[in-house]
């Protein structure tokens, strides 16, 4: 059983960069500890003959080195492209000063 | 109990032919939205001018004796799930995050609807970020299931699934992370099809899980659902992970008579069914539906072989942490800093606002899910975690591709249950998780997978939907199929009686 607890909590939110109150913790100790306990289910499959890096059984994703057999690494042209305008980017921005993000004290 | 609602293919020709306008069609697909959405709310917004303008533009070409140079399905409406970006139009993805934010550039798969003149008649709800399997975790209204109100359309992609299925519009288009279009295809009666990890670009999509994503489309026939494929398909330079053939094959050829029959070179087809859908946890109607479905197959002069695949109940356990591992990466980008909500009152520091910022702005299944990816990925845990899910991946992939040298097509329901009521899964997260214990293994796989309907539950007279899963790239075999059992089952373009009433004229 794995059980997680309040202090892992809490220091999983600010690695999320998430403020929780005190009742979410509690909340989210609970039900992460319930999907934590789910996710076992791994544990039935035979994990310990596979080799990660072979290419002998290819996902079609990014996430193995072999994405298809057909399209292994994809380069493109080094061209430079006219990116969109800095005024349309910043146009969703919470606040800006002479084309940059004002932020509160970083320091 | 077909429908006299056209498809998207006989409006795309009555605008071709000039027998109706895009613009008289586009009137009519509005009106019906005005008289249902009340009820099933499946919009976030409407897009009229942009919609009209594009409408008015095929017009004019007609008018101009143009019609034969139109690009395919020219003129035909369509909805956009609201975590795609088209330039202009609120893009929120269901969440207060994003609540005011207007996207500056179009997606790749709008662009390319743009270029087919497609009018875009607005965004669709969807679970917050896409992260849910009932879209009542919008944060801002549930949709409703229009074969019964008083359930969900399933989801993610409830939205873009609801206003094919009321016939507010023929096409949609959804994103499938683990099953979010499927799903809500099977929940609503309707077709959903998610393509080879790939084969569509994922540029401009609002970034889930970014190795299981894919733009998925929603169609009522399978015919129309190879014709949207057709438009939206393509490698493209700003998504390096698409990786669709140079020229593509002709989808909309697949879903035809004789297709199939070609696509096997004189063999007969081979039927895989997943075993483990028999018993506990899937409704009888469902397990009656599929058992039907079965003696279809056999009708077409099929082979048909159980199939047992390693790691396909347990993908749902792999599932949860890689995906939410890549969320969490993911929407850590929504910081208050360049777009979406910034919570300034009252912050200490830059670092006290992203946490404030973030903590007002998503919504609790959100949070759940960055907490277990940052978990998940974190000094300690992660070869516990996220080590152990990639290997259970990879066992997966070496279960389909043993599956493939005895079969063509791996069938299954694609969801354990038909639409489920409002507030019925909301107690426990796990419980809803399962919804997409069936659609979960394509994604981690890559290959694509549909969803038609292929019957009716008896107890609550709600559609019933098969999934189709075959190898990475064989769209084209995949639609033959698809197309072949729907002529045998004879269950195509169903809109729920209710809103049968409100015609659009071809």
């Amino acid at each position: 059983m794995m059980n997680i607890d309040a202090q892992t909590v809490k220091k999983v939110a600010t690695l999320s960069s998430l403020a929780l109150t005190e009742e979410e913790v509690q909340q989210y100790q609970g039900e992460l500890s319930k999907v934590l306990n789910f996710v076992e289910l791994l544990n039935n499959l035979p994990l310990g003959e596979i080799d990660l890096t072979s290419a002998a059984d290819v996902v079609a994703s990014p996430v193995t080195p072999t994405i298809s057999a057909k399209d292994k690494t994809p380069f493109r042209a080094d061209v430079a492209e006219m990116p969109l305008s800095r005024e349309a980017l910043m146009r969703n921005a919470p606040e800006t000063e002479d084309g940059a993000y004002v932020v509160p004290n970083i320091l | 109990m077909s429908t006299a609602l056209p498809t998207a293919l006989e409006l795309a020709s009555a605008i071709a032919t000039g027998s109706q306008s895009a613009c008289a069609i586009l009137d009519e697909q509005f009106a019906r939205i005005e008289a249902h959405d009340a009820q099933i709310q499946a919009f976030l917004s409407l897009n009229k001018e942009q919609a009209y303008a594009s409408a008015q533009q095929v017009d004019d070409q007609v008018k101009a004796g143009n019609a034969s140079t139109l690009p395919l399905l020219a003129g035909v409406p369509i909805a956009i799930k609201d975590n795609l970006n088209v330039t202009g139009t609120k893009t929120t993805c269901a969440s207060k995050m994003l609540e005011s934010y207007v996207s500056p550039y179009d997606a790749t798969v709008i662009r390319k609807i743009k270029a087919h003149h497609m009018p875009i008649v607005g965004k669709t709800n969807l679970d917050e970020f896409a992260m849910g399997s009932s879209c009542e975790k919008s944060a801002f209204h549930p949709s409703y299931n229009p074969w019964n109100t008083a359930c969900v359309p399933g989801g993610s992609s409830g939205g873009s699934a609801a206003c094919v299925s009321a016939g507010m519009v023929t096409l949609s288009l959804g994103s499938d992370t683990g099953g979010s279009v499927r799903q809500p295809a099977s929940l609503c009666g309707i077709v959903g099809l998610k393509p080879t990890y790939g084969l569509v670009s994922r540029y401009g999509l609002v970034a889930f899980a970014s190795s299981l994503d894919q733009v998925s489309p929603f169609a009522r026939t399978v015919e129309d659902t190879a014709a949207i494929l057709q438009v939206i398909a393509g490698k493209d330079a700003h998504d390096m992970t698409s990786s669709a053939p140079a020229v593509l094959p002709d989808y909309v050829a697949s879903a035809q008579n004789g297709a199939l029959a070609s696509q096997l070179g004189g063999k007969r087809l081979r039927v895989g069914i997943v075993e483990g859908f028999e018993g506990e946890g899937i409704q009888a109607g469902t397990q009656k539906a599929v058992s039907d479905a079965i003696a279809r197959f056999e009708g077409l002069g099929a082979d048909i072989k159980r199939i047992s695949l390693v790691g396909f109940k347990e993908a749902i356990a792999a599932y949860y942490i890689i995906a939410t591992a890549e969320a969490s990466s993911n929407l850590a980008r929504f910081d208050g800093v360049r777009y979406g909500l910034s919570e300034r009152d009252g912050v200490e520091n830059v670092y006290d606002m992203f946490a404030k910022t973030r903590a007002k702005g998503f919504g609790a299944e959100v949070k759940r899910r960055i907490l277990l990816g940052s978990f998940a990925l974190s000094a300690g845990y992660y070869d516990a975690y996220y080590g152990k899910a990639q290997l259970a991946r990879k066992v997966l992939a070496q279960s389909f591709n043993h599956a493939w040298q005895d079969v063509d097509v791996l069938i299954c329901p694609t969801s354990p249950s038909v639409a489920f009521q409002l507030g019925e899964k909301n107690d426990d997260p796990i419980s809803m998780y399962l919804s997409d214990v069936a659609t979960i293994p394509a994604n981690l796989v890559g290959i694509p997978a549909l969803s038609l309907p292929c019957g009716f539950d008896e107890a609550t007279g709600l559609p019933i939907g098969l999934q189709l899963m075959v190898p990475a790239w064989e769209e084209e075999k995949l639609l033959a199929i698809a197309y072949a059992f729907q002529e045998a089952v004879g269950l195509k373009n169903l809109v729920p009686p209710a809103f049968q009433a409100l015609k659009v004229t071809v």
